[in-house]
């Protein structure tokens, strides 16, 4: 019964991503037989498209997490970098180009002070980008100095075109996901990651740059959340006070119904993270087509991550046997 | 393997076909031994001979996969390692299994501690830290070590001394089978040999059975009566150690004859 | 009684009593036994919070919902009140509401082993949302009688202020003198081996998190009493950091084990007369949370720095 251990993971495994597809599935008709409004091909591309912010930072955040590791300034990145563009844009007339490019610098950077913080100061990842989390924002908010900045309508018409109700920037985030999906599963810097996130401790002594792979995921994830941020603003037309707020707890909950263990290491960008933000944004406009409260998102969201983490850590202690647990965080 | 002792001495621990198996990986394979009253027992193999494994599933750590266990004569379940405990089973594990931050008292009663009487000791279980820090200095005096400080952190003290809280864990809760992982690693040569004479004496003072498991052949010639030899998960020799030699052992343990 | 390398510790707090009293003497005022009592009075609430978050932290993990679930306790026990209910009945639901989420947030973390970041994120997040929908955005305002109740003063102490010292001292007591206390910090540091020991660890965490409720609540009481009203804004995201920055400041390590829940308390004392300072100095809210968000990262980093140094020499 050589195969027996390893057998049972990958049966769970490949058990738990098509239980992503059932779910999608099931998710999707279940909505359709409710709403009438809900099966028709410009519903399904609508929230497509209304999922595309997140599915940038999503897809940022996930390679952080597959290093075992949490980025929860995302959502503050993803408001401070628009933040910077928009005010070089509008109040110093910037030209365009050079404020989409200041935006993805203000990401890189943001990722990089992450990344620095937990490489070099040596802090956890989460007390060290709830940190961030709040001196980004509060860059930002000083920037604006509580004013809404208003895009120029180039910006969000540019956002909304669509060839015959198929949004060209769905097509954007999933030529960014597949992206860094083939980064993930085809270079030696995603099977790093996945390295690192599943034992730190044996890839250091295998002789792999641990800390520069860290790093690299954290400059990933402001990079891809900064792009978020734009698409957001980009959609809405303006850059507010109030964007990016809850955004890490959204992604967090895709990232997790996706497949993805938090505890690094397990999971995949295609189809996992995709089908984690879609199953998402499905069960969400769904409810709201059912008439439910977007007030009530949030326990849905905390539902979602709850099941999600519950099933998760279920397969860490199957495939962890003889082995004394420990409940530490 | 026939012996005059055998018949006048009590075996105080038996296993019989012992086996630990993890998924495919057979650990331990179908190993009988007995353990007699009053005698040190060396276990030896290469890394992964299974000897560690053995003994986390006689402390307890590990539940077995098949075979019996017996102590004093008397079948026994052993799925967790309160269960080894309260069967007389103590261990001192390869890295002390002690907390830095507690001091030597509170090390030898974790899990164990000694409450206050009284009304409000009993209601919010109040420990009774000066009767645990006396059987603590009286324990560890008679261990022959010298705690300068027993309120001291157990972070400060020396690999030697640390070695020794372990042991007074274990000697303490009147441990009646001693196992002993690797107690040797991580000293300096006279901690070594302090440790290895107070083993001893625990055999004779105490009256206690002891196993002890160390990849260091001239450490086990010293101290113990017995020797097993694993490999491979399995049991592939047995000799009382004034009828063998170190050459002879370590050609067991590597399977090169 | 404290070695040298322990006291390093306890430095960031050292630094602030040492820049709280080089402030009393350039502003005599700040020391007056008015300006202290008002003080202990604002910190009261933010110092139950941090008491419980050290629960938390001592064993490696955290509980990230406390200002959200105190804000929604508050809001529970508010509308009770506000429809009759008597106030010992408000009091009541307030603290047994944040126990029972407190006691969700355990069981997750204790029972089905998840990571308490996240539960306590995902509470935080529920539990806003909760309120928020609750409330409509509207604070709901607490009968007279329950805030001059919770109000009066003892020996001319605010009766929050007095919670606040009982609450601090009873609970180092119990942590240093109790069982749980031993086993909580055994726990922290070294789950394995405590839980060969026969340590219960996972009743220990699951405790820890329901002790952190438990203090959230009293906090709501506190807290609304204070501000005569209970609204989803007390539970807002920079509470959250004034939580654990007071915890962090205090000494308490986010790596479990190491830490009091006085130093938690002086933590919270500390961030009330940061927070004061920079009201003082018209700071804008914003630059506020750049400061304190700062602040935390680099006490962190401090206490890692500490460990480092401190294990590499002892070898």
């Amino acid at each position: 019964m050589f195969w027996t251990q390893g057998f049972k993971e990958k049966l769970f495994i490949s058990l738990s991503l098509s239980r992503l597809f059932l779910i999608a599935i099931v998710v999707f008709f279940g909505f359709s037989l409710l709403t009438k409004k809900f099966l028709s091909l410009t519903n399904l591309f609508n929230f497509m498209h209304a999922s595309v912010p997140l599915m940038f930072v999503a897809t940022g955040l996930t390679i952080v997490v597959l290093a075992r590791n949490l980025d929860i300034s995302v959502g503050s990145v993803a408001f401070l970098a628009p933040v910077v563009g928009s005010t070089l844009l509008v109040r110093y007339g910037f030209p365009l180009p050079l404020s989409v490019g200041v935006v993805l610098l203000v990401g890189l950077l943001a990722g990089l002070c992450n990344g620095l913080i937990v490489t070099r100061l040596k802090v956890n990842s989460f007390i060290a980008t709830l940190g961030t989390m709040m001196v980004f924002r509060g860059i930002g908010l000083q920037i604006v100095k509580g004013r809404t900045i208003g895009l120029p309508s180039v910006l969000s018409n540019l956002s909304s075109v669509r060839f015959g109700g198929f949004y060209w920037d769905i097509l954007v985030s999933l030529v960014f996901l597949i992206f860094l999906h083939v980064v993930h599963t085809r270079t030696p810097f995603g099977r790093y990651v996945s390295a690192v996130g599943s034992d730190p401790d044996v890839c250091r002594r295998a002789g792999i740059d641990v800390d520069k792979v860290v790093l690299l995921s954290f400059l990933l994830s402001g990079l891809f959340a900064s792009v978020g941020g734009l698409w957001l603003s980009m959609q809405l037309g303006s850059v507010s006070l109030r964007m990016g707020i809850g955004m890490e707890f959204v992604a967090l909950a895709s990232i997790v119904i996706g497949g993805i263990s938090l505890f690094g290491g397990e999971g995949s960008l295609f189809p996992g993270l995709l089908l984690g933000v879609y199953i998402l944004y499905m069960i969400e406009s769904g409810l709201n087509y059912l008439g439910v409260s977007p007030y009530f998102y949030p326990f849905v969201r905390g539902g979602l991550i709850f099941s999600a983490m519950y099933v998760d850590s279920l397969r860490v202690r199957l495939t962890k046997e003889g082995k004394t647990s420990s409940v530490k965080g | 393997m026939e012996d005059w002792r055998e018949a006048s001495r009590k075996v105080v621990l038996e296993v019989k076909g012992l086996c630990k198996f993890f998924g495919g990986i057979k650990a331990v394979n179908n190993v009988d031994f007995k353990l007699y009253e009053r005698e040190i027992v060396g276990i030896v193999g290469d890394n992964g001979a299974g000897k560690s494994t053995l003994i986390k599933v006689l402390s307890g750590v590990y539940e077995k996969t098949a075979g019996k266990i017996f102590v004093h004569g008397q079948e026994v379940e052993i799925r967790n390692p309160g269960d080894a405990r309260r069967l007389g089973i103590e261990t001192v594990y390869q890295d002390q299994g002690l907390i830095p931050i507690f001091d030597a008292a509170s090390n030898l009663f974790l899990g164990r501690e000694k409450l206050q009487e009284g009304f409000l000791g009993r209601v919010f279980k109040l420990v009774d830290d000066k009767f645990m820090i006396q059987e603590t200095e009286r324990t560890l005096s008679s261990l022959g070590i010298d705690i300068k400080d027993a309120r001291s952190k157990v972070l400060y003290l020396s690999g030697g001394q640390r070695q020794t809280v372990a042991i007074g864990r274990a000697v303490y809760w009147k441990g009646k089978i001693l196992i002993f992982d690797e107690p040797t690693n991580n000293l300096g040569v006279k901690q070594e040999r302090r440790v290895l004479e107070l083993i001893k004496r625990i055999r004779d003072e105490l009256g206690a059975s002891i196993i002890i498991i160390s990849h260091n052949i001239a450490h086990i010639f010293e101290v113990v009566d017995r020797i097993i030899v694993l490999r491979n998960g399995e049991k592939v020799g047995e000799k009382l150690k004034t009828e063998t030699n170190p050459a002879e052992i370590v050609a067991m343990i590597t399977g090169v004859s | 009684m404290l070695r040298r390398e322990e006291a390093i510790r306890y430095l960031p707090l050292m630094v602030f009593v040492v820049i709280v009293i080089i402030l009393g003497l350039v502003v005599p005022q700040l020391l007056s036994v008015r300006n202290i009592v008002n003080v202990l009075n604002q910190s009261a609430a933010l110092g139950l919070m941090a008491v419980g978050i050290t629960f938390t932290m001592v064993t490696g993990g955290i509980d990230l919902s406390g200002p959200s679930v105190m804000a929604l306790g508050g809001i529970l026990g508010a509308m009770v009140m506000r429809e009759g209910g008597p106030l010992v009945i408000g009091v009541v639901v307030m603290v047994l509401f944040c126990m029972a989420l407190g006691m969700l947030n355990g069981f997750a973390v204790a029972y089905l082993k998840m990571v308490p970041f996240v539960v306590t994120l995902s509470m935080m997040y529920i539990s806003m949302g909760a309120s928020i929908w609750l409330t409509r955005e509207v604070s709901v305002s607490v009968p007279p009688a329950f805030v001059k109740v919770l109000t009066f003063r003892i020996l001319d102490l605010p009766f929050p202020v007095f919670l606040f010292f009982a609450i601090a001292f009873l609970a180092f007591g119990f942590l240093r003198k109790t069982q749980y206390g031993r086993w909580l910090y055994a726990t922290g540091s070294n789950p394995t081996v405590a839980k060969i020991l026969g340590v219960p660890v996972e009743q220990v965490v699951f405790k820890a998190y329901l002790f952190s409720g438990l203090f959230a609540g009293l906090s709501a009481v506190v807290t609304t009493a204070r501000l005569m009203s209970a609204s989803s804004k007390m539970g807002g995201e920079g509470v959250i950091l004034n939580v654990v920055g007071a915890a962090v400041v205090g000494g308490v390590s986010v790596h479990g084990a190491e830490g009091s829940v006085l130093g938690a308390a002086i933590g919270a004392i500390f961030i009330t007369i940061l927070e004061n300072m920079m009201n003082m100095m018209q700071v804008s809210y914003y630059l506020s949370l750049i400061a304190k968000g700062s602040l935390v990262v680099a006490v962190v980093a401090f206490d890692c720095w500490r460990k480092e140094r401190f294990y590499y020499k002892r070898g």
